[in-house]
């Protein structure tokens, strides 16, 4: 099953099945809301500085190195299989 | 082909893209490349260039707070400054000055009962230099309204996070001088009365 208009297709823009698609677009959500959560984490980083809270540093940067590593997971590992299942 | 040209600019200059695309197709034969392909971003690119903003946000977390980190333990303890002219304020009136550097703006109030006390100018919430208001007693900044005490330069109301750094003030041979600048954080309570 593929879906996508005719037409010439660049590259990476080939027709998908639609399993791969949303596997594909279910990948992409999550990392930007990774993002916007070490966007928020970089506000509460640079707030606790200048307020010289030194004892909130270090967990909000661990928080913000775990969510690099969620996003690091999903984009080395998490890929639609190449094939299909038989 | 020059005349063809000037034909065309006008009409790719107020045209939207669509009309610019029809605009240039007889053209396409002499600049031939994947318009479609490379106007269009894929999902796969579009990952890594979040995994990149992931990594970048990542790096300027740890970096912002390794470097105030940083700062924080090597600060050099400033010693007594002088602040000219404070003998002579009225009480109920400030003024202004820098401590300990030229670019660390600070005020000085001279409160009614007579006693001095001296902040940092930066508003808490978003850096706005706060003044003075005699009618209220009380530090204000016209940026978001927000207020602060002129005794304690703890947050009476308005957006404000913290209280206002404060400049401790020693008095010999009834000169006024400014003596160390603390930074306050949140787990001082506001002022309510």
């Amino acid at each position: 099953m593929t879906t996508g208009k005719p037409g010439n297709y660049g590259i990476g823009n080939q027709p998908q099945p639609r399993g791969r698609t949303a596997v594909w677009t279910a990948r992409l959500v999550i990392m930007v809301m990774i993002n916007l959560a070490q966007l928020w984490l970089l506000a509460a980083v640079v707030d606790a500085a200048l307020a010289h809270e030194f004892k909130q540093l270090v967990p909000l940067v661990i928080a913000s190195g775990i969510c690099w590593l969620i996003a690091l997971t999903i984009f080395l590992w998490w890929k639609p299989a190449l094939g299909p299942r038989r | 082909m020059s005349s063809e040209l000037a034909k065309v600019i006008p009409e790719v200059l107020y045209s939207d893209e669509t009309d610019v695309r029809i605009a240039t197709e007889s053209h396409q034969a002499e600049f031939p490349y994947g318009r479609d392909s490379e106007a269009q971003v894929t999902r796969r690119e579009f990952c890594n260039f979040l995994f990149l903003t992931s990594s970048a946000l990542l790096v300027g977390a740890g970096g912002f707070a390794a470097e105030e980190a940083y700062k924080a333990k090597t600060e050099v303890v400033h010693g007594p400054v002088a602040v000219a002219g404070a003998e002579t304020m009225e009480p109920g009136t400030a003024m202004n000055f820098s401590y300990p550097h030229e670019e660390d703006t600070a005020i000085l109030i001279r409160a009614k009962d007579g006693s001095y006390h001296a902040f940092g100018q930066k508003c808490t919430h978003l850096s706005c230099p706060v003044h003075y208001s005699k009618d209220h007693d009380r530090l204000e900044c016209p940026c978001h309204e927000g207020g602060f005490s002129a005794t304690t330069g703890e947050v009476l109301y308005g957006p404000p996070p913290r209280p206002l750094d404060k400049i401790g003030i020693e008095i010999h041979n009834g000169r006024i001088f400014a003596a160390g600048r603390e930074v306050r954080g949140t787990e001082v309570q506001r002022d309510n009365g």
